[in-house]
């Protein structure tokens, strides 16, 4: 029968799980893949490029993260801060900083600013250390939720998303089609003596 | 070429040997395929091979390089331009250009650049700076003097803007371990991009965004003098053939100092024409210019002439040694290519439209005129279309042209040539109101319509917008011929051949309008 001690241990080492998975996930992947879908016609990054890159930065923080968060004594404050930034990053993706749109020329960056996301961040980071703090459950219940979500939200877009240079790298034959689909041409049978023919569209005034 | 040798005169000194060929005629604004011209001093791989990779290794497999390697001589292939298979072994150089299929390393730093983009949502401008290579990267300056070209390099992520810069590490690389010994017995090919678009280097090589043409170009010539300069150091400048070729240049429109724009409307500086520059083995007197008509292929028979080698597929298309003495009469047997506004800049020359030419270089100005009046007076297709461009706004996504989002333009083509694009906004117009036919273009569609009214019933008019108010559109030429699908912008195409023909909307649509007519 499952005891008290148990009980205990085993939600540390979910609390830990999700800590050192969730962090990861949320930086390495959710970010650059929810960039990447707003940003479909922008882009030129390959979406292979962040999924396949994105993975190995997770599973390699998920190692390191892990390590330090089964620390004993300060291993239950780590989770804590951890699930605490984790939240932030993930509220800060989804109420993002003004910085105009990330179309792949770095100087947009130049207009990034410092006052107003130090707040925000700092803010977040706080609220989230208090209330993990006062309902440990409560917190770790809507991380939990968030994660999931940043998981479902980045399957979505590795898998359903493609960006316009993602689409124009492929064959050439798909390539003549678009440009077929551009519009219809109007056929001409015959030459005429300084007379206009068009005969195929018939909606001349 | 013409005008950076007479705005400096320092450089002309400095390139004592070289004989210059302003007349010079490349068939296509297409890297490859002059790419293939000047290995092979043939157009067949450029016209018949589909596939990018393809055609550059077949060019390569029949280019004097192959011919080198099989006489034992030591071959260099520095160019961004991939071959499949690598029929010619890399070399140092190769790995500053970026490839299609990146390897490893690329993708991870593809991955962290793009990473610490998607960072600013998150994270406030102190915190970035303070991240490690973004100091000096893409928080910096552009104007920041300091900044390697690597750090330049890592810090842009548009492709068509990272390739000049690839070219000049790569170059600047080549120039310094260039060592005597290599040039015995060698041939070295460097493709630069230096002095491609968007034009980011001042005069001194610094990245610079929106530098231009003039300074790109300037420092590109700098480049050939820094060659200059290191083959002397090395003693080797004597007994070395230096050929300078661009991979194509502007085809020479109407005044043989002038090029013609890519979209088929800009008149581009004297800059833009294909460039040939021979300097024989031994030559050291004052820069020569030739007043004989050459194309890009003669280099090609040039270096086999210096070598020994025969010509190969070359003499097909009469390519001639440019060691052997001027012919100022020559003429020239090669024909010239047109991009159709919806095809790869990069692509075969057989989706291309093909014009045969033969004769001297007045006879290609002649040729590739773009002068409406002069394309109308015989039999003609006129192409009227606006809308949504999608090769431009794959372009853009891709970097190779600045923009954001979906692009739109309106273009007229005679016999499948783009003579008129607007991109985005505006009217295009061909009319012969004033006597002879001109194009007239609208970035404002107000003076586009305005223009419009007052063409006299008698002259002939055709006519694209692009993105105009429907309401303005319903009002100019009457509602019963739109489309109801509640777009508040649309595209229009509209033309008359005169007194005889009834004015005429032709099409008017939200995504496109599109009109295909015969004039004569």
């Amino acid at each position: 029968m499952p005891t008290a001690r148990t009980d205990r241990r085993s939600g540390q080492l979910v609390g830990r799980l999700l800590a050192a998975g969730g962090l990861p996930v949320v930086f390495f992947l959710f970010l650059p893949l929810v960039v990447f879908g707003v940003n479909l016609n922008s882009v030129d990054i390959p979406k292979s490029v962040i999924v396949e890159v994105g993975l190995l930065f997770t599973a390699v923080a998920f190692a390191i993260l892990w390590v330090f968060l089964s620390l004993p004594r300060v291993g239950e404050t780590l989770v804590l801060t951890t699930n605490a930034v984790l939240m932030a990053l993930f509220v800060m993706v989804l109420v993002p900083n003004h910085t105009g749109e990330v179309a792949g020329f770095a100087t947009d960056l130049s207009g990034v600013e410092n006052l107003i996301p130090m707040f925000k961040l700092g803010g977040l980071l706080a609220c989230g250390l208090v209330w993990g703090r006062r309902r440990p459950g409560q917190f770790r219940s809507a991380a939990s939720l968030g994660v999931i979500t940043a998981i479902a939200c980045s399957a979505t877009v590795a898998f359903f998303f493609n960006s316009v240079a993602d689409t124009s790298r492929k064959t050439e034959v798909e390539e003549d089609s678009r440009f077929l689909a551009l519009g219809r041409r109007a056929e001409c049978d015959r030459v005429g003596s300084g007379r206009i023919h068009r005969l195929s569209n018939g909606r001349d005034s | 070429m013409a005008e950076i040798l007479d705005e400096r005169p320092e450089i002309r000194k400095r390139l004592a040997g070289f004989t210059y060929y302003p007349r010079a005629i490349a068939s296509a604004q297409n890297t490859p395929a002059g790419s293939s011209a000047i290995l092979t001093g043939s157009l067949e791989t450029a016209i018949e091979v589909a596939n990018w990779n393809d055609r550059n290794s077949t060019s390569l497999e029949k280019s004097f390089l192959a011919q080198a390697t099989k006489n034992g001589i030591d071959v260099s292939y520095i160019s961004s331009l991939v071959a499949q298979g690598n029929p010619i072994p890399s070399v140092d150089e190769q790995r500053f250009f970026p490839r299609q299929d990146p390897s490893m390393s690329e993708r991870l730093n593809l991955y962290v650049t793009f990473l610490r983009l998607s960072a600013s949502r998150v994270f406030p401008g102190v915190v970035l700076r303070l991240s490690a290579g973004l100091e000096r990267g893409i928080l910096a300056s552009t104007t920041d003097s300091e900044e390697s070209d690597a750090d330049v390099f890592n810090r842009l992520t548009a492709p068509g803007v990272r390739l000049p810069i690839a070219s000049k590490m790569a170059y600047l690389h080549f120039l310094k371990t260039l060592r005597a010994g290599d040039l015995d017995s060698r041939v070295i090919f460097l493709l630069s991009k230096v002095s491609h678009s968007p034009w980011n280097f001042s005069e001194q090589g610094r990245y610079r965004e929106g530098a231009g043409p003039g300074s790109s170009s300037h420092y590109a010539a700098w480049l050939i003098v820094a060659l200059v300069d290191k083959l002397e150091d090395l003693g080797m400048f004597d007994k070395t053939l230096v050929a300078i070729v661009s991979d194509h240049g502007q085809i020479p429109v109407n005044d043989p100092r002038m090029g013609m724009g890519p979209d088929g409307g800009g008149i581009l500086p004297v800059a833009f024409n294909p460039l040939v520059m021979v300097k024989p083995i031994g030559a050291k007197d004052e820069l020569r210019v030739s007043d004989m008509t050459v194309w890009l292929g003669d280099v090609s028979a040039t270096v086999r002439d210096a070598f020994g080698f025969p010509p190969g597929d070359a003499s097909r298309l009469q390519t001639r040694s440019l060691l052997s003495p001027d012919s100022p009469d020559r003429t020239i047997n090669v024909p010239l290519f047109f991009k159709p506004d919806d095809a790869d800049y990069h692509g075969p020359l057989k989706e291309w439209v093909r014009v045969d030419v033969s004769g001297t270089f007045a006879d290609y100005v002649k040729a590739s005129s773009s002068n409406p009046e002069t394309m109308l007076s015989t039999p003609s297709t006129i192409t009227l279309r606006a809308g949504q461009d999608a090769f431009l706004t794959r372009l853009v996504a891709e970097g190779w042209m600045s923009g954001k989002g979906l692009q739109y333009a309106a273009w007229i083509e005679i016999n499948g040539r783009v003579i008129a694009k607007m991109e985005n906004s505006g009217v295009a117009v061909l009319t012969n109101a004033t006597g002879n036919f001109v194009i007239e273009r609208f970035r404002d569609w107000r003076d586009g319509l305005a223009f419009l009214r007052e063409i006299p019933e008698s002259a002939s008019v055709f006519a694209a917008g692009v993105r105009v108010p429907r309401e303005r559109v319903v009002q100019e030429f009457g509602k019963e011929v739109l489309a109801d699908d509640g777009s508040e912008l649309v595209n229009f195409v509209f033309a008359s051949s005169g007194r005889s023909d009834p004015r005429a909307l032709l099409e008017v649509g939200s995504k496109v309008a599109e009109a295909e007519l015969r004039f004569r």
